[in-house]
This record gives C-alpha cells, structure tokens and sequence, in this order.
C-alpha cells in the first residue's frame, strides 16, 4: 500500500470514528435530556426552557406518526366526528397542564384501560325517555341562548328549568353551563363545540348522546414519547390568544 | 522461578480455575433466581418514580395520585404528602404482587370475577363509544320487532273431559262438542257460570292454573300462561277473544279440552318511537355479546383446553 493511500485509509477511519463518537455522544445526551424529561414533575417542565424546546422539537414526529390521523396536521381536530381541537387552550379533560394531558394520552379516554377517562358520558335524552322531543328543543335553546344565539325567550325559560331539574344537565355541565373538566364535561357558553354548536348540531347531542374515544398510549409509545408529544400540545395551546 | 508458571501446560491448575469460574457463576445465578432483590434493576428508569421487583410505579400515576388524594396541585403538595402517596403506592404493588404470587386469581372469586369484568371493560371498550345511528336503531328493531311486544292477559278457564272407565276419546270428543254449544249459547261467560256448568256437562277443571292450590280465576300473562298450559292447548286459548270457546283440543296427555276465555288483552306490537331506548340497550348488549364470543374464540385457539366433557 502506498503512503497516500495509507494515510486516505487512516483519514476514513478517523472521520467514521469521529462521527460514531459524536453520533454516540449526541445519543447520550438525548437520552440525558430525556432522563431530565421525565424525571421533573410534568408541570414543572415549563420552568426549564430547554426541556420544553427540546420536547417541542420531538413531539410533532410523535403527533404525526400517532395522533394527527384523528386530530389532524393542524391539530384543529374534527367537528364532525366530534375530535377535539388541540391547538386552542380549551380543554375537556383537566385544565390543560401537561400532567392532564399527558395522563389522556396514556389511558385514553373510554378506551377500556381502566385508568382511562370515563366517569361519565352525555346521555342520549331522547332515548332513554328522560326529555320529551318538545323538551329537547327547550334545552337546545337555552344551550343557544348563552351564546347569544337564541331569543326564543319562553322556549328559553323552560330550557333552563329542564336545564336545572329534570334533565339533570347541571349535574355534568354545573349551573353555570361552564363544564366541569372532572368529568370531561365541555362548556356550552361558546365559542368552541366539540360537536358543532348549531341548532341541528346541539339537537342530536342532547337527543342522542355522545361518546368521545381516544385510546390508550401507554402500551404503544414510550414514556419519553409521551412527554413529549405532552409538552409539543401544551406548548401549542399555550401560544395561542 | 514465578510461584505458579503460566508458560506450562497443568491439567490439575486448569480443573480447578474451570471448578471456580463453575462454582461462581453457580452462585450468581442461585442469587439472582432465588431472590427478588437479586434480580433488582439497581437504578430507578427516569420514568418511574420507584420499582418493585423491577416492576415500575410511573412517575404519571404518583403525581396524579398526589393531585387526587389530596386535591392540590403537585407543587403545593408537602413532602410528607408525597411520601406518603409513595409509600401508599409500593405498598399496594407489594400486596398486588403478593397476591399474584399467591395466585389468588385460581381460588379466590372475587379476584376472578374481578378479572372477567375487566376483560370484558377492555374488551367492549369500542362497542360501549359506539353511537348508533337512528338508521341502524331501526334496522335492528325491525329485525328484532318479536322482543318489542307487550305480553298478552288472559282470564281463562281450561276444561277437560276426563276419560274414564270405559270412555272413548270419540265419546269425550261427542261431549266436549256439545259442551261448547252450550257455552256458545250462553249470552256472558264467566267464572260462576263456568263453575255451574261444569258438573251438568261432565268437564272438570284441568287444575293446570293453579294460584296457591286454587284455580287461578284472575288475570295472567301469557308467559305464565304459556308455561303452565299443554302447548296444544294454549296455542288454541291465544286466538280467543272474550267471551269464545275453543274447539276440542287433543292435549299431549290425550285428554280432550276445551278452552274458555273470559277476559283477553292480546300481546302489543310496541313501537319503535315507545322503545328507541330499550332497542339501544339491546344492540350495545347483542354487539357485546358478539364481541365477547369472538374474543372467547380466539382465546380457545390459543388455549389448550382438555374436557372430559359434561357428565
């Protein structure tokens, strides 16, 4: 062998040796950085900035890969299949934190794991005889009218005494109609609708029920995945007005 | 001169290193197979706030914890609360694992029963979020309208012609005839005149509806009807309307009867508008049911099940 290609040879292996050490060091410090990540209290990552850039930057692969398939590209969800918007700062379950968040994505909501969220479900009223169709269109009213979207007022009185006694709805969305995020029972003041906010849309809640699935994680992704995808949602909401 | 010299062969020095190295590892495994710590994963995974015989108590589930049992946030939470909460959690896993080792699921039913229900929440998580819509409610109800129907009443009085001594069943047949035409030209049927009757036109009663030792001279289902009837026999009372008598009905025990209906409400097609809520609670149990059988079918292919059959 010549002595230019002995010193080429020499030259390959240390630029392979090089990039294998960088490629191990870089491997290091990620799975440090993750360490770090799922080490601190959910709801103290947002107190270390580069955790949060660091989960923001993985978390979108996870998403891509996991969650936009229902929740979509943009995050923005599905009206008509009644998936949530995840980039906007309101929450069904919990108040989104990261630990809220985080907790959804690892048992899932009614995915049968039984750490999943499913206290409660919206009840078809309809159906199970406890509003007539006559009192259903009452309570779509008032539902209307708290985003100033309904005027009928006599239809408005009765929807809210249905509202506060025989139909039992307070129960879930409390007096004030401003949902309760124990039971995953979303607001019904406006603007956002999990399942459209219209006449026609609100009927068929009331008359029908609901019954939001999101499945469970925790088998499928690993506790760093789930971190961070956590953190990429929150961190998306939180840059929203 | 070395104490011991490599750089020569010994078959004595080479049976003793390889009777050490045997030993040692003989040792480790033994420690490791017999005692738990001894297979303990040393560090604790980021993610797990604790192990338990390397099992992992998640970082996820104590923070939750914290927040629940004490309605805080985590940070206002006092590090005796959190000790607290984690001592709490390794000691149920400690208990979980006890009784895993204990093996109380093959002896005690209520940790059986507790592991059916929760393959069966898991296994019908889907069918229970699923929502109908009113199209397949109604397919399910029209294909199903025999479960929708409101049971039938009747007041009814089922009469034998009792063959006895030298009696043919065409002679009980002759009076079993003429017995109704007496009863069809009665203008009111009821009980008394049922009663009244019954010695001059040489019936008894079946004493197949019974209350309390007594013949049943009330309302009854048709269920009950049905289930305490000859089938001959109760086929024949449910085409009757008030006020009819039947035909002679050869029962399965060869007596000849005679039905007579006082008072009838005959079964109710209830409608699908009446019964969208039972028709739900239907489909969710049949779509369960399914679900159920499939996963049962296939946990058989996995299984292997030895019966001696049922004896």
């Amino acid at each position: 062998m010549s002595s230019s290609r002995r010193t080429a040879f020499a030259a390959l292996i240390v630029i392979a040796v090089a990039v294998a050490v960088g490629a191990g060091v870089h491997l290091a410090r990620v799975h440090r950085t993750e360490g770090d990540l799922l080490r601190l209290p959910p709801d103290e990552i947002t107190q270390h900035a580069p955790l949060v850039t660091f989960a923001a930057s993985r978390g979108p692969a996870v998403y891509a890969a996991r969650c936009a398939q229902c929740h979509g590209a943009d995050l923005k969800g599905d009206r008509k299949r009644g998936i949530p918007d995840l980039g906007d700062r309101v929450w069904l379950y919990g108040d989104g934190a990261i630990s809220d968040i985080e907790n959804t994505i690892l048992y899932g909501v009614r995915s049968g794991h039984p750490k999943a969220h499913n206290i409660t479900d919206m009840p078809a009223f309809l159906r199970i005889g406890q509003l007539s169709p006559a009192e259903v269109s009452d309570v779509v009213e008032y539902v209307l009218s708290l985003s100033h979207a309904s005027r009928d007022e006599s239809a408005i009185r009765r929807g809210y005494d249905l509202y506060s006694n025989k139909g039992n709805c307070f129960d879930c969305h409390s007096g004030d109609a401003l949902g309760n995020p124990d039971y995953g029972a979303p607001a019904l003041t406006g603007p956002t609708w999990i399942y459209g906010g219209t006449r026609e849309e609100l009927t068929r809640s009331v008359r029908d029920g609901r019954h939001g699935l999101c499945p469970a994680w925790i088998d499928k992704l690993s506790p760093a995945q789930v971190r961070e995808v956590a953190v990429y949602l929150y961190d998306q909401s939180k840059r929203k007005p | 001169m070395p104490l011991i010299d490599f750089s020569q062969a010994n078959t004595r020095r080479s049976l003793l290193l390889l009777a050490t190295g045997a030993l040692v590892g003989l040792a480790i495994a033994g420690y490791g197979l017999f005692t738990a710590s001894g297979t303990a994963t040393r560090a604790v995974p980021p993610e797990a706030i604790a192990t338990v015989n390397g099992r992992l108590i998640l970082r996820t589930d104590y923070v939750t914890q914290v927040q629940t049992q004490f309605g805080i946030t985590f940070k206002e939470s006092t590090r005796e609360q959190r000790e607290r909460v984690l001592q709490d959690m390794i000691d149920e896993e400690l208990m979980v694992q006890r009784g895993l080792e204990a093996d109380l699921a093959s002896y005690d039913p209520e940790v059986r029963q507790a592991l059916v229900n929760g393959v069966e929440l898991q296994i019908f998580a889907d069918v229970l979020a699923q929502q109908p819509s009113d199209a397949q409610l109604k397919d399910y109800y029209d294909k199903h309208k025999d479960r929708y129907v409101r049971d039938g009443i009747m007041m009814v009085r089922d009469l034998v012609v009792p063959i006895e001594g030298s009696r043919t069943p065409e002679q009980a047949e002759q009076i079993a005839h003429e017995a109704i035409a007496v009863f069809r030209k009665s203008k009111t049927i009821d009980h008394p005149l049922v009663d009244a009757l019954l010695p001059k036109l040489g019936l008894t009663d079946s004493r197949k509806l019974l209350d309390s030792g007594h013949i049943d001279t009330g309302n009854i289902f048709d269920f009950s009807a049905k289930a305490r009837l000859d089938p001959s026999v109760f086929a024949a009372a449910a085409k009757l309307e008030p006020g009819q008598v039947s035909e002679p009905v050869v029962a399965t025990d060869g007596g000849v009867h005679i039905v007579v209906m006082i008072q009838r409400a005959p079964p109710l097609q209830r409608q699908y508008a009446d019964v969208g809520n039972e028709v739900w609670a239907d489909l969710k149990k049949d779509a369960q049911q399914q679900v159920r059988s499939a996963n049962l079918k296939y946990l058989q292919t996995k299984a292997a099940v030895l019966s001696a059959g049922a004896q």
